[in-house]
């Protein structure tokens, strides 16, 4: 059963939307509005799936949900859906992981539905986002979002963690901004904690 | 066959068209054949830091354009005569000239010089994407500065993107006393971020400006240790092993003691 009211899934025709048929239309389109908000960059010129699961949308809902989606620039409605009955969306839980092998610049953004490993540094400026683990051979001074999607057990691992943002399941690090130093040395790892983000050296979080 | 280098940025004002000018009379004066082509569509500058604009005639988008041949619109350099340079137009607009129109004319020249300069404008749209676009190799140029090194990274992704073979970095305007200080960002953090082969480094020097409104290239001005440090750049171009100039401690009874043992840095 989904817990949220949106959920985004990667696939290969664009990006799903779940509406959580479960959760009252008007806070379903708020919470939509506000992901799309947090993650404007990254719907830029998306595709996207509508997915209404057991709720059949009125008229009005629809032109809603489509209103929201014109605010944001080059996103484009390419099919609305309904769920089979008995067949709730999941997220999958098999993931592939993408592996890059040189530094993700700034301006460059990456996405992936699974798992990211990036042998080399994410540089300020660069953005990655996984629905699964972010693992970044280097250094992170850029942004990490782990867990797109939702999953709350995802983490990010760097050698050097120095992030100008990181984020799992939604949830951004809330850190002072003097928190993250290139002083510190050996891999770190961000991941939640009672629906906080803490980050620690890995040794710590394997011998716990 | 010769090789098509583009001097580029991302950031304005760093020292592209500086380091075209010297590199290209640098070249020259070792006996390469070179063409400069001032790539900056609107923003002419590269004919001035030459103290070649009396002799323009033709320009990049005459040529495009059919007015007449590339080897027409070359202005010869008064210096040194296997230096030449195309100048760009200046009261044109940047979508005068395509990245395809672009590739072909480089491609030309290269079967006569054995060096092809590019100078890029600033910024990562039209002009650059035209600039790159016949490109073999790429020289990207950065001042010691947290916002010139991040446009720096932006335009390295962009360069690999587009699968440019070599992508080289020149660090200009270093201040040797406030990396003392450490008020400036160190050669070693800035190469490290870029990810990218260090090809040299250029201090700040008054000279470069007052050079470049003489129409002078600094690189012939045997005096000088901007001069000295893109002499070295020309060599390292040409497969030289020249050890870097240690501007760090630059008159420390150290860095002496490692010149005497001929120990760079
Ligand atoms: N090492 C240096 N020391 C002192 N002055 C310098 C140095 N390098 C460049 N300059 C000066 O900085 C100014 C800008 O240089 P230049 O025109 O080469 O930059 P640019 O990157 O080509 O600029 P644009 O992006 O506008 O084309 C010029 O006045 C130049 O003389
Ligand atoms: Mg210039």
């Amino acid at each position: 059963m989904l817990e949220e009211a949106v959920l985004f899934k990667g696939t290969r025709e664009g990006i799903h939307i779940y509406l959580n048929d479960e959760v009252e239309f008007p806070q379903v389109v708020n919470s939509l509005e506000h992901r799309l908000a947090s993650s404007r960059n990254f719907f830029k010129g998306a595709r996207v799936v509508i997915n209404t699961g057991q709720r059949t949308l009125s008229a009005e809902q629809v032109a809603t949900v489509s209103s929201v989606l014109k605010e944001y620039e080059g996103v484009q409605l390419i099919r609305l859906e309904q769920s089979k009955p008995q067949a709730p969306p999941a997220i999958p839980r098999e993931m592939t992981a993408l592996i890059v092998e040189k530094p993700v610049r700034s301006g460059q953004q990456l996405y992936h539905p699974g798992h990211v490993i990036v042998i080399g540094d994410v540089n300020p400026g660069a953005e990655i986002v996984a629905e699964g683990n972010v693992i970044v051979m280097g250094a992170l001074r850029g942004i990490a979002h782990a867990g797109y999607g939702g999953d709350k057990s995802a983490f990010v691992v760097a050698n050097l963690m120095s992030p100008s943002q990181v984020s799992i399941a939604g949830i951004l690090a809330r850190q002072p901004d003097d928190e993250f130093s290139d002083a510190k040395m050996g891999p770190e790892i961000a991941r939640l904690r009672n629906g906080q983000i803490v980050i620690e050296p890995c040794q710590r979080a394997i011998y716990e | 066959m010769g090789k098509a280098i583009v001097i580029t940025s991302g950031k304005g004002g760093v020292g592209k068209t500086t380091t075209t000018a010297n590199l290209g009379a640098g070249l020259a004066a070792l006996g390469q054949r070179v063409a400069l082509v001032d790539a900056d569509i609107g923003l002419r500058n590269l004919d001035l830091f030459m103290g070649l604009e009396n002799r323009v005639v033709y320009h990049l988008v005459d040529v495009v354009e059919g007015r007449t041949t590339w080897k027409k619109a070359l202005v010869r350099d008064k210096r040194l005569e296997n230096l030449v340079l195309l100048p760009s137009a200046q009261a044109r607009d940047k979508d005068a000239v395509s990245p395809r129109q672009m590739q072909q004319l480089v491609q030309e020249i290269k079967q006569e010089y054995d060096f092809v300069l590019l100078d890029c404008p600033a910024g990562i749209e039209g002009g650059f994407k035209n600039a790159i676009a016949g490109a073999d190799q790429a020289i990207v140029v950065v001042n010691p500065e947290v916002s010139s090194v991040r446009d720096a990274d932006r335009v390295i992704g962009l360069l690999e993107a587009e699968e440019i073979g070599g992508i080289s970095l020149i660090v200009n305007r270093l201040k040797p006393s406030m990396v003392k200080r450490g008020e400036m960002l160190a050669i070693k953090d800035i190469v490290d971020l870029l990810a990218i082969d260090l090809l040299g480094i250029v201090p700040e020097d008054e000279g470069i400006i007052i050079a470049s409104n003489r129409g002078e290239p600094i690189s012939l001005d045997q005096n000088t240790k901007a001069g000295q440090a893109f002499r070295n750049i020309s060599r390292r171009l040409l497969g030289d092993d020249i050890p870097f100039i240690d501007w760090q401690d630059d008159d420390s009874f150290f860095s002496r003691l490692k010149k005497l043992f001929g120990v760079g840095s």
